[in-house]
């Protein structure tokens, strides 16, 4: 996945020029991606579990509709902005409860509950948003927007950031040492530690050139870093994963399968909620179109990473790299100028060829091991 | 059949080396069947012969391996089961491979439906398949969905449908693994008659008595290379076991005399409604109970209500049920699988794959998914300290994994099965429930299992064990009860029970 996304930097690189590796055009991709790639984290777990959830877009969409229907002095009913913020939260966490537990106590597949809701939402949404409500300028949500985190502060994020990275790292392997367990050589240790320090180093170089690092792509690495954490290192995220490779084993092993759906469904709406404010903050405001694709987006971003629809497998740094291919494309594309109609065409190619390559990587048809093998043969 | 085409095989394959990365699953294995014989494949899991039926099969295409296939005495290439199909080789392999919610005749004519014009002809597809399942024998209705049948029904209409492709060589991959002793012997006159009518039959079985009862020849594989091919009449019991194991196989079943102790579960006057025919009994009145250090065996036929007792008191059952259970003396509530955890039982369910593991996940998830809080504080699991403690359980058990993140469908089902058990073994269980507990894995795994079971219960351990092998049931039970049609109708103890005393019970 790694390379794929090099290649397709390096053939951008090589059609748009030496823009595309300015700070500008590198703040503007890791910003443009930040709203769906918060729906990707939750996504990744919804699909681990076993499930699917058709209805982000639309639920982003109601969020950020009733946030700036509340927010709005005219258009909406204008109460503070504190608030609306809560609502709109809790709006969304609620209503993925609620799928949540339509999808595990009424045995709904996932799939039905949320097609409905994708429906359902997006028509509550043409009601609140019906008159486009304006979130005012000087609202404290716009610092999610347009606001930048200033270059000396995003040294200190990224040093920060690589130091706690280390010490997890170093305190793992010494933990391992301790308890007689294979630590692994030092020197992929040290790969570990210095590889992910140089990107987020160099990230910050790049953003910093420009205006330091945007505050959608701050939220979004923090909840990536959280969702990644919850998936890895919690009870909770453990279950998910056990019921997703098999529901009845999970039972049986006394995990509750109905309260974990019920809360992977819960963090997918909260999460939700977050996006909704993002993509608020960015657009000043709603529209009855918001969050169109989105769902879609989000899980292009996780299958491209290597999450098996069919449960059990992925994982939220996978989803990452999935959105960045993804987004990548997206801006490489409007760079190049290429035609809307043909946009949609190659971003639709894009994720076929990259799940493509990642199943015959990992689990080739006969066809492609006799190709393989005869290829090999006539080379070797 | 003439004395001459008895001379020369039907199918042979010669010298076949097959290579996975880092194992070679076959090392040079020769290998040949006459029309009109049984020959018997045996082994422990892992010695080859389901590699050998693929590549007999084509599911392992001609070039993956070294060596030939030989057809009628003309070599033969073949790459894909569609191929061998063809030449009439039919495999039935251990997991059926029906659809379920289609009928019997369907099935039996998948992928060759009688068409004209495309359009399917289910009267004579139907008749067609009523003069099959004729032959076999049985009643059975074509009309109903597969998903009606038991198991044993199943595997026959597999019979069936090897049958209407007028199989020239009958490949059988343990077929009586699922099934009870009456459906056992239907089967096997079925394959005896087939022989008769000509067909050649390999047939693949870890059932040692089955084997003696049927097959003509036994080859016994060992770590992929052929240690022996006689005739069944020069084989015994123990030259097979030894041939099998490279030694002795001394103690199945270690008879360690256990001292039991208090009672550790009681179960009182249970009794549970069929959830499928409302007003029928499955568990009638059932009482019993368990003392610590002790292994109580249940027997019964397919069906009996065995594994729906079990399911009553671990919290899934099927239905709604009346009754009481009590865990040293104290009556507990249990509604779901946690509540029976919390109360001290753990249960190794039947089916391994289905239920007992998450076999796309990796070995360590699957051995820390019930005792996680172990390792947990607030809701964080410690990974070094899961680490440390699946390897030690990994060592305990002798689970063979190249790794802890080695992902569970790798292994074999011997491994696979000491891994269902191992997870509840983090924390030690009160009172254990096996089901099947040594259903389709090999001579050795089986032992292995059998010394942990008793060590477990030498330690104080409650064991509750479920089993259609009555061998198994009499070697390893201190006690034994036999349930028929969802009555208690038989109990004994170690010395007093004998298979035929178990069967009259049961039957």
């Amino acid at each position: 996945m790694v390379f794929i996304l090099i290649a397709m930097w390096l053939f951008f690189r090589w059609r748009v020029g030496d823009f595309y590796f300015s700070g500008e055009s590198i703040a503007k991709l890791s910003r443009d991606m930040a709203t769906w790639t918060i729906l990707a984290a939750g996504m990744t777990l919804v699909i681990v579990s076993g499930n699917i959830d058709l209805s982000v877009g639309s639920l982003l969409a109601l969020v950020v509709g009733t946030g700036a229907f509340l927010i709005a002095p005219e258009e909406g009913m204008g109460i503070s902005a504190g608030w609306a913020i809560l609502i709109a939260l809790l709006l969304g966490a609620l209503i993925g409860v609620y799928q949540g537990f339509l999808v595990s106590y009424f045995r709904i597949p996932a799939f039905i509950v949320t097609l409905a809701g994708m429906f359902i939402f997006r028509g509550l949404t043409q009601k609140v948003s019906a008159k486009d409500p304006r979130v005012p300028d000087d609202c404290c949500v716009n610092v999610l927007g347009f606001s930048y985190v200033p270059p000396l502060a995003s040294w200190i994020l990224g040093v920060i950031s690589c130091v706690i990275l280390a010490s997890l790292f170093l305190y793992g392997y010494k933990r391992r040492k301790q308890l007689g367990l294979d630590a692994g050589k030092p020197v992929f240790v040290a790969g570990k530690i210095l590889l992910p320090s140089l990107a987020i180093l160099g990230f910050v170089y790049k953003v910093n050139q420009y205006r330091g690092i945007p505050a959608q792509t701050l939220v979004m690495l923090l909840v990536m870093i959280l969702m990644y954490f919850i998936a890895k290192h919690t009870k909770f995220g453990r279950h998910v994963y056990a019921i997703g490779g098999n529901p009845e084993a999970a039972r049986l092993s006394g995990i509750n399968v109905e309260k974990t759906t019920i809360l992977v469904f819960g963090f997918m709406g909260f999460l939700t909620g977050i996006a909704g404010l993002v993509w608020m903050a960015q657009n000043q405001g709603a529209t009855q179109k918001a969050g169109e694709w989105y769902e879609l987006y989000a899980i292009a971003a996780c299958v491209i990473g290597g999450t098996s629809l069919m449960g059990g497998r992925g994982s939220v740094f996978g989803s990452l790299l999935g959105a960045l291919v993804m987004a990548t494309v997206i801006q490489g594309m409007d760079y190049t100028g290429l035609q809307n109609w043909m946009q949609l065409v190659v971003r639709g190619g894009v994720l076929a060829i990259a799940v493509g390559i990642d199943v015959a990587t990992k689990n080739p048809a006969p066809w492609m091991k006799r190709l393989q093998r005869t290829l090999f043969k006539r080379n070797g | 059949m003439t004395e001459e085409s008895a001379q020369t095989p039907i199918l042979e394959a010669r010298d076949i080396v097959m290579e996975f990365p880092g194992v070679r699953a076959l090392d040079g294995v020769s290998f040949e069947v006459y029309p009109g014989e049984i020959h018997a494949l045996v082994g422990e899991n892992g010695a080859g012969k389901s590699t050998l039926i693929k590549i007999l099969s084509g599911v392992y295409p001609s070039g993956s391996f070294k060596g030939g296939i030989l057809f009628n005495e003309k070599p033969v290439r073949l790459f894909s089961t569609r191929d061998s199909e063809e030449l009439g080789i039919a495999v039935i392999h251990q997991e059926l491979a029906l659809v379920k919610h289609i009928t019997v005749g369907e099935n039996i004519f998948l992928g060759n439906e009688i068409c004209h014009y495309g359009i399917v002809d289910y009267d004579l597809m139907f008749s067609e398949s009523e003069k099959i399942i004729a032959k076999l024998g049985v009643t059975l209705d074509v009309r109903s969905e597969v998903v009606n049948l038991g198991v044993g029904m199943q595997q026959l209409v597999e019979v069936a449908k090897a049958m209407r492709k007028q199989c020239r060589v009958l490949i059988l991959d343990e077929p009586t693994a699922a099934l009870a002793e009456h459906e056992v012997n239907i089967l096997l006159d079925i394959v005896k008659e087939l022989k008769a009518g000509g067909a050649a039959v390999i047939y693949i079985s870890h059932k040692i008595e089955e084997v003696f009862q049927i097959a003509d020849r036994i080859t016994v594989l060992r770590d992929g290379k052929t240690v022996a091919t006689d005739p069944a009449g020069s084989w015994n019991r123990e030259k097979v076991v030894r041939a099998m194991v490279g030694r002795d196989l001394t103690d199945m079943f270690p008879v360690v005399e256990h001292t039991p102790g208090d009672v550790a579960l009681e179960v009182r006057n249970l009794s549970m409604e069929d959830p499928e025919v409302p007003g029928r009994t499955l568990l009638q009145d059932i009482s019993f109970s368990v003392h610590e250090g002790e292994i109580l065996g249940i027997a019964g036929l397919m069906g009996a209500g065995r594994t729906e007792l079990i399911s009553c008191i671990f919290g899934i059952a099927p239905a709604r049920w009346e009754g009481a259970i009590r865990i040293r003396g104290k009556e507990v509530v249990i509604r779901n699988p946690a509540d029976a955890i919390k109360a001290g039982m753990a249960l190794v369910p039947e089916d391994r794959k289905q239920k007992g593991l998450c076999l796309i996940l990796s070995v360590l998830e699957n051995l820390s998914m019930v005792h996680l809080d172990e390792f947990c504080t607030g809701g964080i699991v410690d990974a070094q300290g899961e680490i440390h403690s699946c390897q030690k359980a990994v060592g305990e058990l002798g689970i063979k994994t190249p790794s802890l993140d080695t992902i569970a469908e790798t292994l074999s089902g011997g491994n696979q099965q000491k891994m269902a058990l191992g997870k509840w073994l983090l924390s030690a269980p009160k009172i254990l429930f096996l089901d099947e507990p040594t259903r389709g894995i090999d001579v050795g795994a089986k032992a292995e299992i059998h010394r942990l079971i008793g060590e477990l219960t030498a330690k104080g351990m409650a064991v509750v064990m479920v089993s259609s092998e009555l061998p198994e049931i009499l070697g390893a039970s201190d006690r034994i009860l036999v349930i028929r049609e969802g009555r208690l109708t038989g109990e004994f103890s170690r010395s007093e029970a004998t298979q035929e005393k178990i069967m009259e019970v049961a039957m």
